[in-house]
C-alpha cells in the first residue's frame, strides 16, 4: 500500500488539535507532527489557520472532526472532509472490538462539563478538605472557560474527580462477564502527568469483579483516528503507532481474594490480596497472561489479559470505594491509594 | 499560544443606546435629530393594572340587575371619589352608594355583578440618557447613536436595565445585605469580591436595577439562570466564588459614581454614555476575539484572593511543567504590584 498523508483537525469545546498523520507502507498510523490551541470560539478558523501554519501539510488530505455542526461549513471552506464525532467514535469502537471484550471509550474532553454532577460526589475523591461551594465554583468556571488548565494539583484532582463521576455512569452499564477494553483519551486523561493517576481514576469507578484492559492515548488523537477510520475503511486493518499506549490490565476484585496468574510457564503464580490492598505487578505489553479470579457467587472465571507500560494492577478495595465527602478518613484513604500507585509506578520506572 | 482578547473597558466607543418605551410610547423626536442626555425623547403611558369591584354584592342586588344601578357603562372613565353605583331606597331607607377608589376606565361588567376598572395610564417621560443623534425609531424603542464607555464582564444575566451607578463596597469586600441601603431603588450597585445570596435577595426586594460585582457563587448564579427575569440584572466581572474586582474596573467605576449606566444583561456589558459630548468618536476596529500571545501584551489572570489581576507578558519561554504537573506553554507575567509569575499561557486573557 502506498504511503498516505492526512492532516486531521479535531475541534473540541475546549481545544483544537491538529495532526499530520502518516500511514506507512505497512499500514502503521504514525503522527508526524501535532499542535494544540484553545478553540477560538466565535471564529473557529482563527485557531485552525494558526495550526495549519504550524504544520505545513502540502498535499495531505484534510479531515475535520467535531461535535460542533458549524465545523462542517469550515471544513468545506478549507477543502476538507467533515466527520461527526459520533461517527468517529462508532468507527473506533468497531476497530477496537474483539469477541471477548466490550469496548468503552472514556473521553475526558470538555463535553463532560454538560453532565450534571453533585459537588458531594466529586468531593469525595479529593485528598484535601474543600466545600461544595468551592467545587461548584471551579467546575462553573470550567463550563464558561473550558480551555483553562489546572494550575495546581488541587485543581487537577478536582478535574479528575469530576471525570470519575461522569465516567462511572458509562462504565456501570458494562456487563462483567466480559473483559472491558477501555480507550482513555482527551482532557485531563491525555494530559495527565502520571499513568498511575489514570489507573486510580479508572479503578475507582470499575465495579467489583470487572477486568479492564486499558489503552491510553497520549496525544489526544483518538477522535481523529476514529474520523480516519470512518472515511477510509482500509484502515480497519491498520496498526496504531506509539501514540496509543498499552497501559496494562486493571482488575477490580471488590475485596480480599486469591487469584491465579498463568504466565504460560510451568507454574501458576498465585497472588493473595488482603481487603483494601492495591498491587501492581510489572508485565510488558507483549506478555500474555491468563487471569483466573472468583466472582461473588464463587464462580471462577478466566480472562486473557496483557501487560503494558504500567503492568497488571490488582485492586482489592470494596466497590464502590468507601468514600464520603467531608470525611477526614476518606481524604486519608485517597491520599494513601494515590501515593501507593505513584510509588509503584516510580519504582517500576527505576527498575 | 492564542488567547481570548478581552476589551474590559472601552472608552470613547461609538455605541448605540436603545431606549425602550415604558409602556405605550409616542416619540417626541425625529430620526437624525440631535439630543442631549436630559431631553425628553418620548411620552409614554404606563398602565399599572386593574381593580375588581363587587357592585352586586355591596348593593345586595342580583348580578343580572346590576346595570340598573351603575352610573358608568363599559368604556367610561371614572375618577377617584366619584360614585360608580347607586341604589335608591324607599323614602331614603336602604339607600347605598359605591365610590371609586381609583382613577380608571370601566372595562368589564360580568354576570355576577362585578366590574373591572382598568387604572388610567400614568404619563411618563422617557429621557434620552445620552448626548447623541436619533438613529432609529420603532414601535418598541428609540435608538440613539452616542459615544460612551463599554465595560465587559465575565458573565451576566437579566434584562436590559438602567440606573445611577452607586459604589457599595471595596473591591475585596463581601457584599452582605447591610451593604444594600434602603435608598438603592433604581440604582446600579457596584463593588465587592462576592455577592452574597441574601444581599441579592434584598436588592431584588428593594427594586435595585442592577449589580456589578467581582464574584458570585456558581450555585447562586445558576439558580437565577432559569430563564425568568428576577427584576435585577447582574454582571460578574471576574469569576465564580470570591473574586476581588480588578483594580481597573474598580478605579473606573469610582470615577463614574453618580452617572447613568445601562446594563445589557444578555451581552455581558455595561454602557456609560459620555455626557460631555465633546469626545472624539473612536470606532473600534473589527474585533479580533482570539490572537497569538506576544511579549509586552497586557494580560489578565484570575488569582485567588487578589485584585491585582492585570500584568504584562515579559517572556514566553516555551513549554514547561507547571505546578499541576502538566507540560504546557508558559508565560512570565509581571503584575502591577511588581510580582512576577510563570503562568500557563492558555489561562491568560489579552487585554486591549
Amino acid at each position: 500500500m502506498p504511503e498516505q498523508k492526512f492532516l486531521t483537525i479535531d475541534i473540541g469545546s475546549a481545544w483544537t488539535k491538529a495532526f499530520l498523520v502518516n500511514i506507512d507502507s505497512e499500514n502503521n498510523v504514525n503522527i508526524e507532527q501535532t499542535y494544540r490551541l484553545p478553540t477560538s470560539w466565535g471564529d473557529f478558523s482563527i485557531a485552525t489557520k494558526l495550526l495549519r501554519n504550524q504544520i505545513p501539510s502540502g498535499e495531505a488530505t484534510k479531515l475535520f472532526v467535531s461535535h460542533l455542526p458549524e465545523v462542517e461549513g469550515l471544513a468545506k471552506k478549507e477543502g476538507g472532509e467533515f466527520v461527526k464525532e459520533q461517527d468517529a467514535a462508532e468507527a473506533l469502537v468497531k476497530f477496537l472490538k474483539k469477541s471477548d471484550t466490550n469496548v468503552s471509550i472514556l473521553d475526558g474532553g470538555a463535553s463532560n462539563l454538560h453532565e450534571r454532577t453533585q459537588a458531594e460526589d466529586v468531593g469525595k475523591y479529593l485528598t484535601f478538605a474543600s466545600s461544595a461551594i468551592f467545587l461548584e465554583n471551579i467546575i462553573g468556571k470550567k463550563k464558561f472557560k473550558p480551555h483553562l488548565l489546572p494550575t495546581d494539583t488541587k485543581e487537577l484532582e478536582i478535574e479528575e474527580a469530576f471525570l470519575r463521576t461522569t465516567f462511572s455512569e458509562k462504565l456501570s452499564k458494562q456487563a462483567i462477564n466480559k473483559k472491558i477494553l477501555i480507550a482513555a483519551t482527551g482532557g485531563m486523561i491525555s494530559g495527565s502527568p502520571r499513568l498511575s493517576r489514570i489507573a486510580l481514576l479508572i479503578l475507582d469507578i470499575l465495579g467489583s469483579g470487572s477486568v479492564a484492559q486499558v489503552i491510553f492515548d497520549r496525544e489526544f488523537f483518538l477522535p481523529s483516528f476514529g474520523a480516519l477510520l470512518s472515511k477510509y475503511k482500509q484502515l480497519q486493518m491498520s496498526t496504531p503507532g506509539q501514540w496509543l499506549e498499552e497501559l496494562g490490565t486493571l482488575a477490580s476484585l471488590g475485596g480480599s481474594q486469591k487469584l491465579d496468574l498463568d504466565w504460560g510457564y510451568s507454574q501458576l503464580q498465585q497472588v493473595e490480596l488482603s481487603e483494601g490492598e492495591i498491587s501492581l505487578i510489572p508485565a510488558p505489553k507483549e506478555q500474555k497472561i491468563k487471569l483466573t479470579l472468583s466472582h461473588s457467587n464463587k464462580e471462577k472465571r478466566d480472562y486473557d489479559i496483557v501487560g503494558g507500560s504500567l503492568g497488571i494492577v490488582l485492586d482489592a478495595r470494596s466497590k464502590p470505594p468507601p468514600l464520603v465527602f467531608g470525611q477526614a478518613q476518606s481524604r486519608k484513604n485517597m491520599t494513601t491509594w494515590l501515593k501507593e500507585l505513584e510509588r509503584a509506578e516510580i519504582n517500576k520506572e527505576a527498575f | 499560544m492564542i488567547c481570548p482578547v478581552t476589551k474590559r473597558i472601552q472608552e470613547q466607543k461609538k455605541i448605540v443606546l436603545n431606549r425602550y418605551y415604558l409602556g405605550k410610547g409616542r416619540p417626541a423626536v425625529k430620526t437624525g435629530q440631535s439630543v442631549s442626555d436630559t431631553e425628553i425623547i418620548a411620552h409614554c403611558e404606563i398602565s399599572a393594572g386593574q381593580r375588581l369591584i363587587k357592585i352586586a354584592h355591596s348593593l345586595g342586588v342580583s348580578g343580572k340587575s346590576v346595570h340598573k344601578y351603575l352610573t358608568r357603562k363599559i368604556g367610561d372613565r371614572i375618577y377617584e371619589g366619584e360614585i360608580i353605583a347607586r341604589k335608591r331606597g324607599v323614602l331614603g331607607v336602604g339607600k347605598k352608594e359605591i365610590k371609586s377608589s381609583v382613577d380608571g376606565v370601566v372595562t368589564e361588567i360580568d354576570e355576577r355583578g362585578d366590574i373591572i376598572l382598568q387604572f388610567l395610564p400614568k404619563p411618563v417621560r422617557l429621557l434620552a440618557g445620552a448626548n447623541g443623534q436619533i438613529k432609529e425609531i420603532t414601535e418598541a424603542k428609540i435608538s440613539i447613536d452616542t459615544v460612551g464607555t463599554s465595560i465587559h464582564g465575565f458573565v451576566s444575566l437579566g434584562k436590559d436595565r438602567e440606573g445611577i451607578i452607586s459604589m457599595i463596597g471595596g473591591p475585596k469586600e463581601f457584599i452582605l445585605p447591610e451593604r444594600i441601603a434602603a435608598d438603592s431603588k433604581g440604582k446600579i450597585l457596584v463593588g465587592g469580591a462576592l455577592l452574597e445570596k441574601s444581599a441579592l435577595e434584598k436588592a431584588v426586594t428593594l427594586g435595585v436595577e442592577g449589580i456589578v460585582t467581582g464574584g458570585m457563587n456558581y450555585r447562586d448564579f445558576e439558580g437565577l439562570g432559569g430563564g425568568e427575569d428576577i427584576g435585577t440584572s447582574i454582571i460578574v466581572t471576574e469569576g465564580f466564588g470570591t473574586a476581588p474586582m480588578g483594580d481597573d474596573f474598580w478605579k473606573y467605576f469610582k470615577q463614574m459614581e453618580g452617572r447613568l449606566g445601562f446594563i445589557l444583561g444578555n451581552e455581558n456589558q455595561l454602557l456609560i454614555p459620555d455626557i460631555s459630548g465633546s469626545g472624539e468618536v473612536r470606532i473600534a476596529a473589527a474585533s479580533t476575539i482570539w490572537r497569538q500571545l506576544r511579549t509586552d501584551d497586557k494580560v489578565r489572570y484570575l488569582r485567588k484572593e487578589s485584585s491585582d489581576l492585570l500584568g504584562v507578558v515579559k517572556e514566553l519561554p516555551g513549554n514547561q511543567i507547571i505546578n499541576s504537573g502538566i507540560f504546557t506553554e508558559v508565560a512570565r507575567v509581571s503584575f502591577e504590584s511588581g510580582q512576577e509569575l510563570l503562568l500557563p499561557s492558555s489561562n491568560l486573557e489579552i487585554i486591549e
